[in-house]
């Protein structure tokens, strides 16, 4: 009511004491805040509770210290583990890489020669087995005949056709003119073949005539197929059956019908076969 | 003049308690610089905070070590995968190469001179030792027909024929992988042994041999135990060829 009559005045200094109504109010927490800060900073606390604080961070660091150690050690066997996995891994890599050439399952290249036999030679199959015999010989290191690879399981052989026989590599006919290539020192393999005696001079007797070139660099295709084995399996033969006939089994227990208990260790081998 | 005391009482009223608070404030912030400094606490608080830097640093250095721990195991992983494969075709491939024992079902085919012939032809005028021996186109031959049958694996007197293999003879004697052999010569084969049986029997090599009246025999055999290729392969010309090179 008073408000209503004497408004200037009172304005004035209700403005004043909400000014520091307002300050004291900052103020107030603002030391709130300090406090709480300043109760949870080191340099409030007792010199017994900075003591636990620090035997606990020493602990700690122990802790995270061996934690460290191990993990490091962890790390060093891994690494060296690693390396020595990539060692075999490359060891492995390499020596597949080998034989993958040599069986013919990767196309090669390298120096030989090309043995050309045009059509008009009376050539029989048996004379291509001589030939890759003597040129595997001679040291060639993967062969292909009319770009069928020669592997070890590579067969010749000859089939009737229409009008005359055929020679078949791998049961695949053979078209003239056949072209023989090997890798190899081709100086050596020519010789293997051309030395006084050996398979020119006899192939000659017969009308065959080999055109023998070296090449700096022949290409061998890869084998069109490997099949899996079907029959033989890896590793040592199962041990012999054992002997049909056990001296110290009684003739009458041989007779005897299985009656459903265990058999004895004594007659086992008479009715395991 | 009443009302202006008035507001003038609580001014000061609300003075004292705000000086009052500024000095409390100040007395807080000076006796905590001043616990600080003091001596063992000091040293205690920097003490503390030096361990407490050391093991955030510690932690992070262990993150930092799992991580690392972590790619490593990975990376591991991968190259035991990759060897495992690997080491498996190379499995394979030692088999394909001969380089391992094998067994199976085959036949055992048993080549020898014929010597009762030569007695009988010794005293004969065209008499020639040579048609009543082996040769090593005869084993070379045969090797190729049992080749055609499908054989699998094949050894002539325990000496695995593999894709470079050679027969030769160097005067009467055979070689085989370059080593020396002596009758009977003995060529087992693992593979199907119907077929085996049936092409070797009907092939011309054996037939031959057979008509010549040289003491040859063919077994058919369940099971057989060849042993491995003790031979390399050499390949000091040969290297790997792009893919799709011809």
């Amino acid at each position: 009511m008073a408000i209503n009559k004497k408004r200037a005045p009172l304005a004035r200094w209700q403005v004043t004491v909400t000014i520091v109504l307002l300050f004291t109010g900052i103020l107030l927490s603002l030391q709130f805040r300090t406090q709480q800060d300043f109760r949870q900073t080191l340099a409030a606390q007792k010199t017994d509770d900075l003591v636990v604080i620090w035997k606990r961070l020493l602990e700690k660091r122990e802790r995270l210290e061996l934690e460290v150690e191990g993990l490091q050690k962890q790390q060093l066997l891994l690494e060296q583990k690693s390396t020595a996995g990539l060692n075999a891994l490359s060891q492995v890599a390499a020596s597949l890489e080998r034989l993958r050439m040599s069986q013919g399952l990767d196309p090669v290249k390298g120096p030989g020669i090309t043995i050309t036999i045009t059509g008009d030679a009376p050539l029989l199959y048996l004379d291509l087995v001589d030939m890759i015999n003597e040129l595997w010989a001679s040291g060639a290191e993967a062969m292909a005949i009319n770009d069928h690879r020669i592997i070890s399981t590579s067969a010749f052989g000859d089939r009737e056709g229409i009008d005359n026989i055929y020679i078949t590599v791998n049961g695949e006919r053979l078209y003239f003119p056949i072209v023989i290539k090997a890798i190899g020192e081709p100086a050596t393999l020519q010789t293997g073949l051309s030395f006084p005696g050996g398979i020119v001079d006899n192939f000659r007797t017969y009308g065959i005539t080999l055109n023998i070139q070296q090449h700096s660099e022949l290409i061998i295709p890869a084998a069109k197929n490997i099949s899996p084995w079907r029959y033989a399996k890896v590793g040592p033969a199962h041990p012999p059956p054992p002997p049909q006939l056990n001296p110290g089994v009684v003739p009458g227990e041989t007779t005897k019908p299985d009656n459903g208990t265990k058999t004895s260790p004594n007659s086992a081998p008479l009715t395991s076969p | 003049m009443a009302n202006k005391r008035r507001w003038q009482i609580y001014i000061s009223i609300l003075c004292m308690i705000t000086g009052m608070l500024i000095a409390w404030q100040y007395s807080l912030a000076v006796l905590a610089s001043e616990g600080a400094n003091k001596g063992r606490n000091a040293m205690l608080v920097s003490v503390i905070e030096e361990l407490e830097a050391e093991t955030l640093v510690l932690e992070e250095k262990i993150l930092e070590l799992r991580k690392q721990l972590d790619a490593l195991h990975d990376a591991q992983l991968e190259d035991e995968e990759e060897i495992t494969s690997l080491q498996k075709e190379l499995q394979w491939m030692r088999s394909i190469a001969a380089l391992t024992e094998v067994y199976g079902p085959g036949i055992t085919v048993t080549l020898d001179d014929n010597v009762a012939g030569s007695n009988a032809a010794k005293n004969q005028p065209d008499y020639n030792p040579n048609n009543y021996i082996i040769h090593d186109k005869n084993i070379l031959y045969l090797v190729n027909e049992i080749k055609r049958a499908g054989a699998e694996a094949i050894a002539v007197n325990n000496q695995r024929i593999v894709s470079t293999s050679d027969i030769r003879c160097v005067g009467p004697v055979i070689f085989v992988n370059s080593t020396r052999m002596a009758p009977p010569y003995i060529i087992q084969a693992i593979g199907d042994p119907d077929r085996l049986e049936r092409v070797v029997s009907m092939g011309e090599e054996y037939t031959y041999l057979k008509y010549k009246d040289f003491p040859v025999k063919l077994v058919r055999e369940t099971v057989i135990s060849l042993p491995a290729y003790k031979g390399g392969y050499s390949l000091n010309n040969a290297q790997k060829a792009p893919e799709g090179g011809s």
